[in-house]
């Protein structure tokens, strides 16, 4: 198992800090994976984080749930974006 | 293509005074402004504006070409706050060069609803003692879906 630090980005950081570390396997999780871990593992996150409004970041380039990611990727979680 | 993300204050006067385009038969812009008081008539003290990496400027960028794209404009621009913005202070200056007024005008409104919904930022407002983030509404959701259309 590896640690990997997840960045949480807007309102998500008031909710557990601005980065989140979670244990994943060494060969890599898939994202939606990735968010049931995190629900585990931060259950101030277990509702919001399966919010399909909530979108992952990896490497910044937004992705889908089925990309793999491992530790040592740039991986973040975005709420709803509000520019302008 | 001009695209800036900020950290301190702009000045639009003099982001428009330097858009001089050769060729251009029209030139629109458009600039947001902080406001001073939130929907409940609550007075604001500050609007706070979060980016990310290099997303946020990238995502800028992606909706500038687009708009050179769709109205075949001569040139555009944005230049965007993030960080802590004060009532009054512009957070948004946009501008477009095209033939045609038409082009030049639905260019500004192109690139602003989609800077609205999908622009890397995340933005909350500061009142006495309270934190309120703010997201897109439904209405801005129709507003950038109807270019698709």
């Amino acid at each position: 198992m590896a640690i990997l630090q997840v960045e949480l980005c807007g309102r998500l950081a008031d909710l557990a800090g601005d980065v989140v570390d979670v244990e994943v396997p060494n060969v890599g999780i898939n994202v939606s994976d990735l968010r049931t871990a995190i629900a585990e593992a931060y259950p101030v996150l277990s509702q919001i984080i399966f919010d399909s409004k909530i979108r992952a970041c990896v490497d910044e380039i937004l992705v889908n749930d089925a990309v793999v990611v491992r530790a040592g990727q740039l991986v973040a979680f975005f709420p709803p974006l509000s520019g302008g | 293509m001009a695209v800036f993300l900020s950290k301190e204050p702009i000045d639009p006067s003099a982001l428009l005074a330097g858009f001089q385009i050769e060729g251009a038969g029209a030139i629109a812009s458009f600039t947001g402004l902080a406001r001073g008081t939130g929907q409940d008539n609550a007075v604001i003290s500050s609007l706070v504006l979060q980016s990310y990496r290099g997303v946020t400027l990238a995502s800028m960028q992606t909706i500038a070409v687009e708009s050179i794209k769709r109205f075949s404009l001569l040139h555009a621009h944005i230049t965007h706050r993030s960080g802590r913005i004060l009532p009054n202070e512009p957070i948004v200056f946009v501008a477009a060069a095209a033939l045609h007024r038409a082009a030049a005008l639905d260019a500004v409104s192109y690139m602003m609803d989609l800077l609205k919904t999908e622009a890397v930022f995340w933005k909350y407002e500061e009142t006495a003692g309270e934190k309120r983030w703010i997201e897109p509404t439904e209405a801005d959701y129709a507003r950038a879906q109807k270019w698709n259309q």
